[in-house]
């Protein structure tokens, strides 16, 4: 099982003394930090006007990384496609994947939060077609092989066009970010891998090994050739119980303070692909530090860490691209986490990470 | 005076063997290669499509070079801002000022070729106004201390705040200038302004004038101007064969990439675009005997220090020389770049002294 380093940039604080521009620097350098360490990729999240995060432009910040550094995979997490053009987006990857050598994984999802739609003009409430057709043009433009292609759909109209340059790996891997089971459709009939949050598979299907049987019986239907299956995890370490307040209270600052306002709560103005992020928000107003588990949430020590991550891996999944900065933790303290799990946490498992850090 | 290494990676030509791809890699080396002979800026233009050029990302290219510099200032030339939301627009850069030490200038444009409006379902013949009113909406967004609201024409949003934002303040902007209207927007916002001989030449009589108009339309507005730049293009050559060589390519440029991209047929150019009609005509015309320092810098070192010495006394700062035009070779752009770092950027004042005596 591959690690990587994943961020949401969540910086949605009261009494927040770190500034956006340090919280994206910091970020910057703590993903240099993980290709360092030997993590096989860097997640970076798009969030845009300090809403639940501050990095709005993930693929500048990974055009950055890829100059520093030759092994780490570079992947947005997820890119909010509705967005920006679709044609936009396809030129964006391919040019990243051409600078760093072939090493972007694209990752895609609709995001979740109306505050971010409304400012770009974008309809949120009809998202799920407009995301829907916007990953088909990415396909097909990422296909195309040279050749130039149109496009006659619901929200995007072209004639004759041709993306320059190409991406450098063909195909050009691609994740859907799923939450429900509309995205599972939409990644198995694209041909494409998935990358889930365990809290919501939790809540959507009742846990890991489900939303893997789901997607490869979905890829069979289609007829396509299941990809890679990833996750998500925060992961906060503790070793004795002062920490463990101070980590589990981070995660509950996170819930309370960035997650809740970002997501569609209000049955009155929820749209209906979003109804059930009303019953995920009133279990969200619920959680109690004690209360988080497994489920959400890598806790503890090494050991204690690795057991939960041997499940996920016996339930099918490639990697696992992992929460550390969450609830504003120090910098470096994300640092010395960071290193601790790939020290004690990542040997256990097979991996790249092996040898990059035998080199 | 500065000098930068420019491109607007045209590759349009018929028969071409060099694909999308290799120019763009090409184009990265060719500026991290400028920042290691002690230039100052690389500016690199955005083209969709194999329209005029293959290079549909600066902002992407610039923060590849961010990662691998220490010095050279990152421009796009220039962003084509009505084709994206100017808040999109925005946030990029400052994110790119952020991550490269406060090391951009950002320049903007409306373009000239509908090929590029159309797939983005943006308005070629209203692009004057979305652009005026965009280049408004990204000066209120970089310079905000809180959150901003606008309600435009084009454009309308509440309650936005940026983030990350720039760390220059103010980040520096440029208007790339063909015409008129653009110089008063530069004026007007405070901007500095960067040119093309050859336009200049053709709508204002010449540097000078451009320069002249620019400081009068700032006093107007009571704006203090901003730097003044220009590009050019650069051939060297030493003997009659390749004199011959250089100005085909550069002949071949207008032929095959810059007339297929302008407005050049009276019954569909926008009004705001009349002005392309005459100079598509003359294009048409062009002969490689005819090109002057009026568009190009050829010749020797001696030949192209002249020229350049008259620009900085029309009250240029920068000046931005285009070497890879008309699929001039990759190892022999490195070669002129370097010639003219070692026998004609000495004749000037500016950083690039420093920095190749460091």
């Amino acid at each position: 099982m591959e690690f990587g380093y994943f961020t949401l940039s969540d910086n949605h604080y009261e009494n927040n003394p770190r500034d956006a521009n340090q919280f994206v620097s910091d970020i910057a350098a703590e993903a240099l930090y993980a290709d360092q360490l030997g993590m096989h990729s860097a997640w970076i999240g798009e969030h845009h006007f300090n809403s639940l995060g501050v990095l709005s432009s993930p693929e500048l910040v990974l055009g950055y990384i890829a100059a520093k550094t030759k092994h780490i995979r570079l992947a947005p997490a997820v890119n909010v496609t509705p967005l920006h053009h679709p044609i936009r987006v396809a030129e964006q990857w391919a040019t990243l994947d051409l600078l760093s050598g072939g090493r972007v994984d694209f990752a895609s999802g609709r995001g979740y939060d109306a505050r971010e739609y409304a400012p770009f003009k974008v309809s949120f409430a009809e998202n799920q077609s407009i995301f829907e057709e916007g990953m088909e043009i990415l396909q097909k433009l990422w296909s195309a092989e040279g050749r130039r292609i149109d496009h006659h759909g619901k929200h995007y109209q072209f004639e004759d066009v041709r993306i320059t340059p190409q991406p450098l790996q063909k195909p050009l891997p691609v994740y859907i970010g799923s939450f429900s089971k509309p995205s599972i459709e939409l990644a198995a009939r694209l041909g494409f891998g998935l990358i889930v949050a365990p809290f919501a598979a939790a809540m959507s299907y009742g846990g890991l090994k489900q939303v893997a049987d789901l997607y490869h019986e979905t890829c069979a239907k289609h007829g396509t050739t299941p990809k890679r299956l990833m996750c998500s995890y925060f992961i906060h370490y503790y070793d004795n119980p002062q920490q463990e307040a101070a980590q589990r209270a981070r995660q509950i600052r996170y819930y309370k303070e960035c997650v809740i306002p970002a997501f569609p709560s209000d049955p009155k103005t929820a749209p209906p692909s979003y109804h059930y992020f009303i019953d995920m928000v009133k279990r969200l107003h619920q959680a109690t530090p004690e209360g988080l588990t497994e489920n959400s949430v890598l806790l503890g020590n090494s050991e204690r860490i690795t057991e939960v991550l041997k499940k996920v891996e016996a339930a099918g999944f490639d990697e696992v691209i992992l929460y550390f900065n969450v609830g504003i933790k120090p910098h470096n303290q994300v640092k010395e986490e960071m290193d601790r799990f790939m020290r004690e946490v990542a040997p256990a498992f097979q991996g790249k990470h092996r040898e990059r850090r035998a080199a | 005076m500065e000098f930068g290494y420019f491109t607007l990676s045209d590759n349009h030509y018929e028969n071409n063997p060099r694909d999308a791809n290799q120019f763009v890699s090409d184009i990265t080396a060719e500026a991290l290669y400028a920042d290691q002979l002690g230039m100052h800026s690389a500016w690199i233009g955005e083209h969709h499509f194999n329209s005029l050029g293959v290079l549909s990302c600066p902002d992407l290219v610039l923060a590849y070079i961010a990662g691998r510099t220490k010095h050279i200032r990152l421009a796009p030339a220039v962003t084509v801002t009505p084709l994206h939301h100017p808040i999109r627009v925005a946030e990029q850069w400052a994110t790119l000022d952020l991550l490269s030490g406060g090391r951009v200038d950002f320049a903007a444009g409306r373009g000239y070729d509908s090929r590029e409006y159309e797939p983005f379902h943006v308005s070629f013949k209203d692009n004057q106004s979305i652009f005026e009113e965009g280049m408004e909406v990204i000066q209120k967004l970089w310079a905000a201390e809180g959150r901003i609201s606008h309600h435009g024409m084009h454009y309308q949003f509440d309650d936005v705040r940026i983030t990350p934002k720039p760390i220059q303040k103010p980040l520096p902007a440029y208007i790339g200038s063909f015409s008129k209207p653009s110089i008063e927007l530069a004026a007007r916002l405070g901007y500095g302004l960067i040119v093309a001989p050859f336009a200049a030449a053709m709508s204002y009589g010449g540097l000078k004038q451009v320069a002249d108009l620019y400081n009068e339309t700032c006093v107007k507005h009571g704006k203090k101007p901003g730097r003044l730049m220009c590009s050019y293009f650069t051939h060297f050559y030493d003997n009659p064969q390749q004199e011959a060589a250089q100005r085909a390519r550069q002949v071949r440029y207008y032929k095959e990439c810059v007339i297929p991209a302008l407005p050049g047929d009276p019954k569909t150019a926008p009004p705001s675009y009349t002005y392309f009609i005459d100079m598509v005509k003359r294009l048409h015309q062009m002969q490689p005997e005819q090109l002057t320092e009026n568009s190009v810098l050829l010749g020797n070192s001696q030949q192209i220090t002249d020229t350049l010495k008259k620009v900085e006394a029309a009250g240029f700062s920068e000046v931005i020389l285009y070497f890879n035009v008309g699929m001039k070779p990759h190892q022999m752009v490195k070669d002129e770049m370097d010639r003219f770092m070692r026998e004609v950027a000495p004749h000037f004042q500016g950083k690039h002294l420093q920095r190749r005596a460091a």
